[in-house]
Protein backbone atom coordinates (compact mmCIF):
# COMPACT_ATOMS: atom_id res chain seq x y z
CA UNK A 1 0.00 0.00 0.00
CA UNK A 2 1.49 3.56 -0.95
CA UNK A 3 -0.27 6.51 0.62
CA UNK A 4 0.64 9.96 -0.40
CA UNK A 5 -0.32 12.77 1.78
CA UNK A 6 0.16 16.33 0.70
CA UNK A 7 2.96 15.70 -1.61
CA UNK A 8 4.21 18.96 -3.35
CA UNK A 9 6.57 19.54 -5.68
CA UNK A 10 7.91 22.44 -7.66
CA UNK A 11 10.59 23.44 -10.01
CA UNK A 12 11.38 27.10 -9.40
CA UNK A 13 8.38 29.46 -9.83
CA UNK A 14 6.17 26.43 -11.35
CA UNK A 15 4.45 24.31 -8.82
CA UNK A 16 4.58 20.70 -10.90
CA UNK A 17 2.20 18.94 -8.44
CA UNK A 18 0.23 21.10 -5.80
CA UNK A 19 -0.49 19.14 -2.36
CA UNK A 20 -1.75 15.38 -3.95
CA UNK A 21 -3.00 13.52 -1.19
CA UNK A 22 -4.04 9.71 -2.42
CA UNK A 23 -4.26 5.98 -1.56
CA UNK A 24 -3.04 3.23 -3.45
CA UNK A 25 -4.45 -0.45 -3.44
CA UNK A 26 -2.83 -3.59 -4.97
CA UNK A 27 -4.99 -2.34 -7.73
CA UNK A 28 -4.25 -1.10 -11.30
CA UNK A 29 -4.40 2.83 -11.56
CA UNK A 30 -4.83 4.53 -14.39
CA UNK A 31 -3.15 8.30 -14.43
CA UNK A 32 -4.88 10.76 -17.37
CA UNK A 33 -4.32 14.57 -17.34
CA UNK A 34 -3.34 17.15 -20.25
CA UNK A 35 0.17 17.86 -20.92
CA UNK A 36 1.82 19.78 -18.13
CA UNK A 37 -0.56 18.62 -15.56
CA UNK A 38 2.19 16.63 -13.35
CA UNK A 39 1.59 13.36 -13.77
CA UNK A 40 5.35 12.56 -14.91
CA UNK A 41 6.73 14.65 -11.83
CA UNK A 42 4.18 12.67 -9.53
CA UNK A 43 5.29 9.65 -11.32
CA UNK A 44 9.02 10.30 -10.29
CA UNK A 45 8.10 11.38 -6.93
CA UNK A 46 6.96 7.87 -6.51
CA UNK A 47 9.88 6.13 -7.91
CA UNK A 48 12.42 8.08 -5.39
CA UNK A 49 13.61 10.10 -8.04
CA UNK A 50 12.68 13.67 -6.98
CA UNK A 51 12.93 15.43 -3.67
CA UNK A 52 9.48 16.26 -1.93
CA UNK A 53 7.62 18.25 0.40
CA UNK A 54 4.87 16.00 2.01
CA UNK A 55 4.65 12.57 2.50
CA UNK A 56 5.11 9.35 0.39
CA UNK A 57 5.03 5.95 2.64
CA UNK A 58 5.01 2.43 1.48
CA UNK A 59 3.49 0.25 3.82
CA UNK A 60 4.22 2.74 6.46
CA UNK A 61 7.42 3.44 5.78
CA UNK A 62 8.51 6.91 4.22
CA UNK A 63 9.89 6.10 1.14
CA UNK A 64 13.10 8.91 1.03
CA UNK A 65 14.05 6.87 4.18
CA UNK A 66 14.12 3.68 2.55
CA UNK A 67 17.75 2.11 1.43
CA UNK A 68 18.57 1.18 -1.95
CA UNK A 69 17.17 -2.35 -1.92
CA UNK A 70 14.62 -1.61 0.24
CA UNK A 71 12.12 -0.64 -2.37
CA UNK A 72 10.79 -3.12 -4.93
CA UNK A 73 9.74 -1.04 -7.85
CA UNK A 74 9.65 -1.84 -11.52
CA UNK A 75 9.52 1.81 -13.34
CA UNK A 76 9.24 2.65 -17.45
CA UNK A 77 10.42 6.27 -18.01
CA UNK A 78 8.30 7.76 -20.94
CA UNK A 79 11.81 8.12 -23.02
CA UNK A 80 13.78 4.26 -22.85
CA UNK A 81 16.45 3.73 -24.79
CA UNK A 82 19.99 3.04 -23.63
CA UNK A 83 23.05 0.81 -23.50
CA UNK A 84 23.17 0.45 -27.05
CA UNK A 85 25.78 -2.14 -26.73
CA UNK A 86 24.63 -4.71 -24.56
CA UNK A 87 22.59 -7.33 -25.82
CA UNK A 88 18.63 -7.33 -24.31
CA UNK A 89 20.02 -10.46 -21.82
CA UNK A 90 22.63 -8.09 -20.79
CA UNK A 91 20.57 -5.33 -20.06
CA UNK A 92 18.10 -7.24 -18.12
CA UNK A 93 21.25 -8.20 -16.33
CA UNK A 94 22.22 -5.27 -15.07
CA UNK A 95 18.75 -4.27 -14.01
CA UNK A 96 18.19 -7.36 -11.90
CA UNK A 97 21.83 -6.36 -10.33
CA UNK A 98 20.60 -2.71 -9.82
CA UNK A 99 16.74 -3.98 -8.61
CA UNK A 100 19.46 -6.23 -6.20
CA UNK A 101 17.63 -9.46 -7.50
CA UNK A 102 19.37 -12.43 -8.37
CA UNK A 103 20.34 -12.74 -11.96
CA UNK A 104 18.39 -15.86 -12.50
CA UNK A 105 18.55 -16.49 -16.42
CA UNK A 106 14.73 -18.18 -15.77
CA UNK A 107 13.41 -14.95 -14.74
CA UNK A 108 14.77 -12.76 -17.02
CA UNK A 109 14.08 -15.63 -19.82
CA UNK A 110 10.31 -15.64 -18.56
CA UNK A 111 10.38 -11.55 -19.04
CA UNK A 112 11.74 -11.27 -22.28
CA UNK A 113 9.28 -13.88 -23.41
CA UNK A 114 6.31 -12.27 -22.07
CA UNK A 115 7.27 -9.32 -24.05
CA UNK A 116 7.59 -10.75 -26.87
CA UNK A 117 11.45 -10.65 -27.58
CA UNK A 118 12.82 -14.01 -26.90
CA UNK A 119 14.43 -14.22 -30.16
CA UNK A 120 16.43 -11.06 -30.03
CA UNK A 121 17.62 -12.19 -26.44
CA UNK A 122 21.24 -12.07 -27.94
CA UNK A 123 21.22 -9.04 -29.83
CA UNK A 124 22.71 -5.61 -29.26
CA UNK A 125 19.83 -3.10 -28.48
CA UNK A 126 21.23 -0.82 -31.03
CA UNK A 127 19.92 -2.90 -33.87
CA UNK A 128 16.17 -3.02 -32.20
CA UNK A 129 13.60 -1.11 -33.76
CA UNK A 130 12.33 1.97 -31.31
CA UNK A 131 8.75 -0.49 -30.34
CA UNK A 132 10.91 -3.76 -29.16
CA UNK A 133 13.14 -1.08 -27.26
CA UNK A 134 9.63 -0.41 -25.83
CA UNK A 135 9.17 -3.33 -24.86
CA UNK A 136 12.60 -4.11 -23.55
CA UNK A 137 11.56 -1.05 -20.70
CA UNK A 138 8.65 -2.83 -19.99
CA UNK A 139 10.81 -6.30 -19.44
CA UNK A 140 13.14 -4.25 -17.72
CA UNK A 141 10.21 -3.25 -15.48
CA UNK A 142 8.11 -6.41 -14.53
CA UNK A 143 11.78 -7.85 -13.07
CA UNK A 144 11.89 -9.28 -10.04
CA UNK A 145 7.74 -9.39 -9.13
CA UNK A 146 8.08 -5.64 -8.05
CA UNK A 147 5.17 -4.21 -5.47
CA UNK A 148 5.23 -0.85 -7.62
CA UNK A 149 5.12 -0.54 -11.25
CA UNK A 150 5.15 2.65 -12.74
CA UNK A 151 4.40 2.86 -16.74
CA UNK A 152 4.96 6.31 -17.76
CA UNK A 153 3.54 6.58 -21.62
CA UNK A 154 4.01 2.50 -21.78
CA UNK A 155 2.07 2.20 -25.41
CA UNK A 156 4.03 4.95 -27.33
CA UNK A 157 5.50 3.30 -30.34
CA UNK A 158 3.83 0.05 -29.73
CA UNK A 159 2.15 -1.63 -32.73
CA UNK A 160 -1.64 -2.46 -32.55
CA UNK A 161 -0.75 -6.25 -31.63
CA UNK A 162 2.41 -5.37 -29.13
CA UNK A 163 -0.39 -2.76 -27.45
CA UNK A 164 -3.15 -6.02 -26.95
CA UNK A 165 -0.07 -7.52 -25.47
CA UNK A 166 0.78 -5.35 -23.10
CA UNK A 167 -2.64 -4.58 -21.99
CA UNK A 168 -2.54 -8.34 -21.59
CA UNK A 169 0.87 -8.40 -19.23
CA UNK A 170 -0.86 -5.64 -16.98
CA UNK A 171 -4.39 -7.18 -16.67
CA UNK A 172 -2.18 -10.38 -15.37
CA UNK A 173 -0.68 -8.06 -13.12
CA UNK A 174 -3.97 -7.35 -11.18
CA UNK A 175 -4.07 -8.03 -7.58
CA UNK A 176 -0.48 -8.70 -7.19
CA UNK A 177 1.25 -5.67 -7.18
CA UNK A 178 0.18 -1.70 -6.77
CA UNK A 179 0.34 -0.48 -11.29
CA UNK A 180 0.16 3.09 -12.26
CA UNK A 181 -0.11 3.62 -15.93
CA UNK A 182 0.02 6.64 -16.94
CA UNK A 183 -1.02 7.38 -20.66
CA UNK A 184 -2.62 9.78 -22.92
CA UNK A 185 -4.88 6.57 -24.60
CA UNK A 186 -8.30 7.06 -22.41
CA UNK A 187 -8.98 3.49 -24.33
CA UNK A 188 -6.12 1.46 -22.43
CA UNK A 189 -6.99 2.89 -19.72
CA UNK A 190 -10.85 2.46 -19.89
CA UNK A 191 -9.72 -1.62 -20.82
CA UNK A 192 -7.13 -2.37 -18.48
CA UNK A 193 -7.14 -0.16 -15.26
CA UNK A 194 -9.81 -0.44 -11.87
CA UNK A 195 -9.68 3.03 -11.13
CA UNK A 196 -8.71 6.48 -12.99
CA UNK A 197 -7.17 9.12 -11.38
CA UNK A 198 -7.79 12.63 -13.40
CA UNK A 199 -4.83 15.12 -12.68
CA UNK A 200 -4.68 18.82 -13.86
CA UNK A 201 -2.43 21.49 -12.77
CA UNK A 202 -0.68 19.24 -10.06
CA UNK A 203 -3.70 18.69 -8.50
CA UNK A 204 -6.27 15.83 -8.14
CA UNK A 205 -9.13 16.55 -10.10
CA UNK A 206 -11.48 12.88 -9.15
CA UNK A 207 -10.80 9.36 -9.49
CA UNK A 208 -12.94 6.29 -9.85
CA UNK A 209 -13.93 3.50 -12.04
CA UNK A 210 -13.95 3.56 -15.32
CA UNK A 211 -17.70 3.73 -14.87
CA UNK A 212 -18.04 6.34 -12.76
CA UNK A 213 -15.56 8.87 -14.62
CA UNK A 214 -17.99 8.41 -17.85
CA UNK A 215 -20.75 9.29 -15.27
CA UNK A 216 -19.21 12.56 -15.25
CA UNK A 217 -20.51 13.41 -18.57
CA UNK A 218 -23.83 11.64 -18.27
CA UNK A 219 -26.42 13.68 -20.24
CA UNK A 220 -23.55 15.99 -20.90
CA UNK A 221 -22.60 14.61 -24.52
CA UNK A 222 -23.88 15.23 -27.94
CA UNK A 223 -23.93 13.56 -31.80
CA UNK A 224 -25.56 16.10 -33.93
CA UNK A 225 -24.89 16.84 -38.11
CA UNK A 226 -21.85 19.06 -38.53
CA UNK A 227 -24.24 22.06 -40.17
CA UNK A 228 -26.52 22.38 -36.89
CA UNK A 229 -23.38 23.45 -35.00
CA UNK A 230 -24.60 26.99 -34.72
CA UNK A 231 -27.72 25.83 -32.78
CA UNK A 232 -25.43 24.66 -30.12
CA UNK A 233 -25.94 26.84 -27.16
CA UNK A 234 -23.25 28.08 -24.25
CA UNK A 235 -20.22 26.73 -23.37
CA UNK A 236 -19.24 23.46 -25.38
CA UNK A 237 -16.45 21.85 -26.09
CA UNK A 238 -16.07 19.43 -29.29
CA UNK A 239 -14.50 16.19 -28.89
CA UNK A 240 -14.74 14.36 -32.17
CA UNK A 241 -15.46 15.14 -35.57
CA UNK A 242 -17.43 11.90 -36.86
CA UNK A 243 -19.04 10.91 -40.03
CA UNK A 244 -22.34 8.69 -40.27
CA UNK A 245 -22.73 5.98 -42.77
CA UNK A 246 -23.95 7.93 -45.08
CA UNK A 247 -20.70 9.88 -45.34
CA UNK A 248 -22.57 12.92 -43.29
CA UNK A 249 -20.14 15.02 -41.00
CA UNK A 250 -21.14 15.05 -37.59
CA UNK A 251 -20.02 16.56 -34.47
CA UNK A 252 -19.73 15.03 -30.81
CA UNK A 253 -19.42 17.55 -28.01
CA UNK A 254 -19.89 17.77 -24.51
CA UNK A 255 -21.69 20.75 -23.00
CA UNK A 256 -23.30 21.70 -19.18
CA UNK A 257 -26.29 23.55 -20.67
CA UNK A 258 -28.95 21.82 -21.99
CA UNK A 259 -29.22 21.53 -25.42
CA UNK A 260 -32.38 20.82 -28.09
CA UNK A 261 -30.64 17.49 -29.35
CA UNK A 262 -30.78 14.30 -28.15
CA UNK A 263 -27.59 13.59 -25.81
CA UNK A 264 -25.63 9.98 -26.08
CA UNK A 265 -24.03 7.62 -24.50
CA UNK A 266 -20.89 8.99 -22.25
CA UNK A 267 -17.56 7.22 -22.42
CA UNK A 268 -14.30 7.82 -20.07
CA UNK A 269 -13.09 10.28 -22.84
CA UNK A 270 -16.54 12.40 -22.19
CA UNK A 271 -15.87 12.34 -18.58
CA UNK A 272 -11.86 12.71 -18.51
CA UNK A 273 -13.23 16.24 -20.88
CA UNK A 274 -15.90 16.90 -18.38
CA UNK A 275 -13.66 16.48 -15.61
CA UNK A 276 -10.72 18.96 -17.32
CA UNK A 277 -12.78 21.58 -18.71
CA UNK A 278 -14.79 21.65 -15.71
CA UNK A 279 -17.75 21.46 -17.96
CA UNK B 1 27.94 -6.84 -0.89
CA UNK B 2 26.98 -3.44 -2.07
CA UNK B 3 30.30 -3.39 -3.42
CA UNK B 4 30.09 -5.77 -5.79
CA UNK B 5 26.78 -5.47 -6.88
CA UNK B 6 28.17 -1.89 -8.26
CA UNK B 7 31.09 -3.86 -9.73
CA UNK B 8 28.93 -6.17 -11.90
CA UNK B 9 27.01 -2.69 -12.80
CA UNK B 10 30.57 -1.18 -13.71
CA UNK B 11 31.24 -3.97 -15.78
CA UNK B 12 27.87 -3.80 -18.12
CA UNK B 13 28.47 0.08 -17.79
CA UNK B 14 32.00 0.17 -19.57
CA UNK B 15 31.12 -3.19 -22.06
CA UNK B 16 28.00 -0.56 -22.75
CA UNK B 17 30.53 1.93 -24.08
CA UNK B 18 31.81 -0.69 -26.65
CA UNK B 19 35.56 -0.34 -27.91
CA UNK B 20 36.40 3.09 -26.36
CA UNK B 21 37.11 1.80 -23.40
CA UNK B 22 40.27 0.50 -25.21
CA UNK B 23 41.88 3.42 -25.54
CA UNK B 24 43.28 3.88 -21.92
CA UNK B 25 44.97 0.79 -22.23
CA UNK B 26 46.20 1.95 -26.08
CA UNK B 27 47.85 5.03 -24.67
CA UNK B 28 49.43 3.19 -21.75
CA UNK B 29 50.80 0.23 -23.05
CA UNK B 30 51.57 1.27 -26.93
CA UNK B 31 51.40 4.64 -27.02
CA UNK B 32 53.51 5.89 -23.86
CA UNK B 33 56.14 3.74 -24.32
CA UNK B 34 56.73 4.27 -27.61
CA UNK B 35 57.07 7.36 -27.06
CA UNK B 36 59.55 6.38 -24.40
CA UNK B 37 61.38 3.90 -26.69
CA UNK B 38 61.60 6.01 -29.07
CA UNK B 39 63.61 9.07 -26.60
CA UNK B 40 65.33 5.96 -25.15
CA UNK B 41 66.63 5.32 -28.64
CA UNK B 42 67.51 8.77 -29.04
CA UNK B 43 69.22 9.99 -25.74
CA UNK B 44 69.41 6.69 -23.61
CA UNK B 45 69.00 6.14 -20.13
CA UNK B 46 69.65 9.11 -18.31
CA UNK B 47 68.57 12.72 -17.57
CA UNK B 48 66.44 13.51 -20.96
CA UNK B 49 65.15 10.03 -21.13
CA UNK B 50 63.43 10.68 -16.74
CA UNK B 51 62.19 14.43 -17.95
CA UNK B 52 60.39 13.13 -21.54
CA UNK B 53 58.96 10.12 -19.26
CA UNK B 54 57.44 12.34 -16.58
CA UNK B 55 56.41 15.10 -19.15
CA UNK B 56 54.36 12.82 -21.10
CA UNK B 57 52.90 10.63 -18.01
CA UNK B 58 51.72 13.89 -16.95
CA UNK B 59 50.10 14.71 -19.93
CA UNK B 60 48.58 11.36 -20.29
CA UNK B 61 47.66 9.75 -17.37
CA UNK B 62 45.83 12.13 -15.32
CA UNK B 63 43.52 12.70 -18.27
CA UNK B 64 43.04 9.12 -19.51
CA UNK B 65 42.32 7.86 -15.67
CA UNK B 66 39.21 9.77 -15.49
CA UNK B 67 38.09 8.11 -18.99
CA UNK B 68 36.14 4.83 -17.45
CA UNK B 69 34.47 6.57 -15.11
CA UNK B 70 33.01 9.18 -17.89
CA UNK B 71 32.07 6.11 -20.07
CA UNK B 72 30.77 4.92 -16.92
CA UNK B 73 28.63 7.77 -15.95
CA UNK B 74 27.62 8.95 -19.52
CA UNK B 75 24.84 6.53 -19.20
CA UNK B 76 23.32 8.36 -16.13
CA UNK B 77 23.88 11.80 -17.70
CA UNK B 78 23.01 11.47 -21.26
CA UNK B 79 21.33 8.66 -22.10
CA UNK B 80 17.65 8.88 -23.20
CA UNK B 81 14.90 7.86 -20.32
CA UNK B 82 18.14 7.53 -17.89
CA UNK B 83 16.27 8.60 -14.98
CA UNK B 84 15.27 4.35 -14.18
CA UNK B 85 19.16 4.08 -14.07
CA UNK B 86 18.57 6.27 -10.41
CA UNK B 87 15.89 4.28 -9.17
CA UNK B 88 17.55 1.75 -7.31
CA UNK B 89 21.24 3.32 -7.92
CA UNK B 90 21.68 6.19 -5.39
CA UNK B 91 25.82 6.07 -5.15
CA UNK B 92 27.53 7.15 -8.74
CA UNK B 93 30.03 7.96 -6.65
CA UNK B 94 31.39 4.31 -6.75
CA UNK B 95 31.73 3.67 -10.31
CA UNK B 96 34.19 6.46 -10.04
CA UNK B 97 35.92 5.04 -7.28
CA UNK B 98 35.76 1.60 -9.16
CA UNK B 99 37.45 2.86 -12.22
CA UNK B 100 40.23 4.82 -10.61
CA UNK B 101 41.19 1.39 -8.97
CA UNK B 102 40.76 -0.75 -12.07
CA UNK B 103 43.45 2.02 -13.69
CA UNK B 104 45.81 2.10 -10.81
CA UNK B 105 46.03 -1.60 -11.24
CA UNK B 106 46.47 -0.90 -15.18
CA UNK B 107 48.94 1.29 -14.54
CA UNK B 108 51.59 -0.72 -12.12
CA UNK B 109 52.64 -2.90 -14.91
CA UNK B 110 54.60 0.51 -16.84
CA UNK B 111 55.57 1.54 -13.57
CA UNK B 112 57.30 -1.14 -12.68
CA UNK B 113 59.12 -0.97 -15.72
CA UNK B 114 59.82 2.52 -14.62
CA UNK B 115 61.01 1.24 -11.30
CA UNK B 116 63.47 -0.78 -12.91
CA UNK B 117 64.50 2.11 -14.88
CA UNK B 118 64.76 4.75 -12.62
CA UNK B 119 65.16 4.86 -8.62
CA UNK B 120 62.84 8.36 -8.07
CA UNK B 121 60.16 6.38 -10.01
CA UNK B 122 58.61 5.32 -6.73
CA UNK B 123 58.03 9.19 -5.80
CA UNK B 124 56.53 10.27 -9.65
CA UNK B 125 54.46 6.89 -9.36
CA UNK B 126 53.16 8.60 -6.16
CA UNK B 127 52.87 12.01 -7.90
CA UNK B 128 51.08 10.77 -10.67
CA UNK B 129 48.30 9.02 -8.45
CA UNK B 130 47.58 12.02 -6.93
CA UNK B 131 47.08 13.76 -10.14
CA UNK B 132 44.94 11.03 -11.36
CA UNK B 133 42.77 11.45 -8.09
CA UNK B 134 42.56 15.25 -8.73
CA UNK B 135 41.36 14.90 -12.26
CA UNK B 136 38.91 12.08 -11.09
CA UNK B 137 37.32 14.61 -8.51
CA UNK B 138 37.23 17.42 -11.43
CA UNK B 139 35.45 15.17 -14.06
CA UNK B 140 33.04 13.57 -11.16
CA UNK B 141 31.97 17.36 -10.21
CA UNK B 142 31.85 18.30 -13.88
CA UNK B 143 29.06 15.64 -14.98
CA UNK B 144 27.46 16.32 -11.57
CA UNK B 145 27.78 19.78 -11.63
CA UNK B 146 26.79 20.28 -15.69
CA UNK B 147 25.61 16.98 -16.86
CA UNK B 148 27.70 16.60 -19.87
CA UNK B 149 30.05 14.47 -21.03
CA UNK B 150 31.63 17.05 -24.06
CA UNK B 151 32.27 19.36 -21.26
CA UNK B 152 34.22 16.89 -18.44
CA UNK B 153 36.26 15.78 -21.45
CA UNK B 154 37.09 19.04 -22.60
CA UNK B 155 37.78 21.28 -19.21
CA UNK B 156 40.60 18.49 -17.95
CA UNK B 157 42.17 19.12 -21.46
CA UNK B 158 42.60 22.88 -21.19
CA UNK B 159 43.90 22.14 -17.45
CA UNK B 160 46.24 20.18 -18.89
CA UNK B 161 47.34 22.87 -20.85
CA UNK B 162 47.36 25.53 -19.32
CA UNK B 163 49.27 23.32 -16.41
CA UNK B 164 52.16 22.88 -18.94
CA UNK B 165 52.09 26.57 -20.11
CA UNK B 166 52.60 27.26 -16.10
CA UNK B 167 54.54 25.09 -15.78
CA UNK B 168 56.99 26.76 -18.59
CA UNK B 169 56.39 29.67 -17.31
CA UNK B 170 55.94 30.68 -13.88
CA UNK B 171 54.49 33.34 -13.32
CA UNK B 172 51.51 34.56 -11.29
CA UNK B 173 49.73 32.10 -8.91
CA UNK B 174 50.53 28.21 -9.43
CA UNK B 175 47.08 26.80 -9.87
CA UNK B 176 48.89 23.94 -12.45
CA UNK B 177 48.46 20.38 -11.11
CA UNK B 178 52.28 19.71 -13.42
CA UNK B 179 55.56 19.59 -11.75
CA UNK B 180 58.42 19.06 -14.27
CA UNK B 181 61.09 18.48 -12.33
CA UNK B 182 62.03 15.52 -10.48
CA UNK B 183 60.08 14.15 -7.68
CA UNK B 184 61.23 15.05 -4.03
CA UNK B 185 59.62 14.83 -0.45
CA UNK B 186 59.48 18.12 -0.05
CA UNK B 187 57.83 18.57 -3.60
CA UNK B 188 54.67 16.19 -2.22
CA UNK B 189 54.41 17.84 1.09
CA UNK B 190 54.47 21.16 -0.76
CA UNK B 191 52.71 21.06 -3.87
CA UNK B 192 50.90 17.53 -3.76
CA UNK B 193 49.46 16.71 -0.14
CA UNK B 194 47.20 20.19 -1.00
CA UNK B 195 46.34 18.93 -4.37
CA UNK B 196 45.12 15.27 -2.87
CA UNK B 197 43.15 17.02 -0.35
CA UNK B 198 41.73 19.57 -2.64
CA UNK B 199 40.41 16.56 -4.18
CA UNK B 200 39.09 14.99 -1.85
CA UNK B 201 36.97 17.76 -0.76
CA UNK B 202 36.09 18.47 -4.06
CA UNK B 203 34.83 14.93 -4.76
CA UNK B 204 33.19 14.64 -1.27
CA UNK B 205 31.71 18.13 -2.19
CA UNK B 206 30.42 16.25 -5.12
CA UNK B 207 29.15 13.07 -3.22
CA UNK B 208 27.22 14.69 -0.77
CA UNK B 209 25.78 17.46 -3.06
CA UNK B 210 24.44 14.56 -5.05
CA UNK B 211 22.70 12.41 -2.39
CA UNK B 212 21.31 15.63 -1.18
CA UNK B 213 19.81 17.34 -4.26
CA UNK B 214 17.56 15.97 -6.60
CA UNK B 215 19.81 13.08 -8.10
CA UNK B 216 17.78 13.02 -11.78
CA UNK B 217 17.81 16.19 -13.54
Amino acid sequence: MITISNLTKSFKKTLAVNHFSFEFDNKIYGLLGPNGAGKTTLLRCLAGLYDYTGSIKENGKEISALKEQERNIGYLPQKFGMFGQLTVKEMLQYFCLQKGISVKSADIEACIKSVGLEDKTNKKISTLSGGMVRRLGIAQALLGKPSLIIFDEPTAGLDPEERIRFKNIVKSLHGKCTVILSTHIVSDIASVCDETIIMNDGKLICCGTSEEISQKAKNKVYLIPEEKQNLIKGKYYIIQNTSDETGKSQLRFVSQENQNFDTVEATVEDGYICSIKNI
Amino acid sequence: MQYKKYLKQNYFLLKSAGVSIFIPLVIIYFFLPFLNYSSYLKYGIGTTLYNNIITYSQVFIPFFSTWWSILTLKEFIEGQGNEVLFVNTKRTHLFVCINFIIFVFMLIPLYIVYFCLFDNMKLEFIKILIECVLFNSISFAIMSFFRSVAISLTLPVIYTMYSFFRGYSSQGIDLSFVSLNEATYEQLTDKYIPILLVSIILFEVTRRTNSRTTRYQ
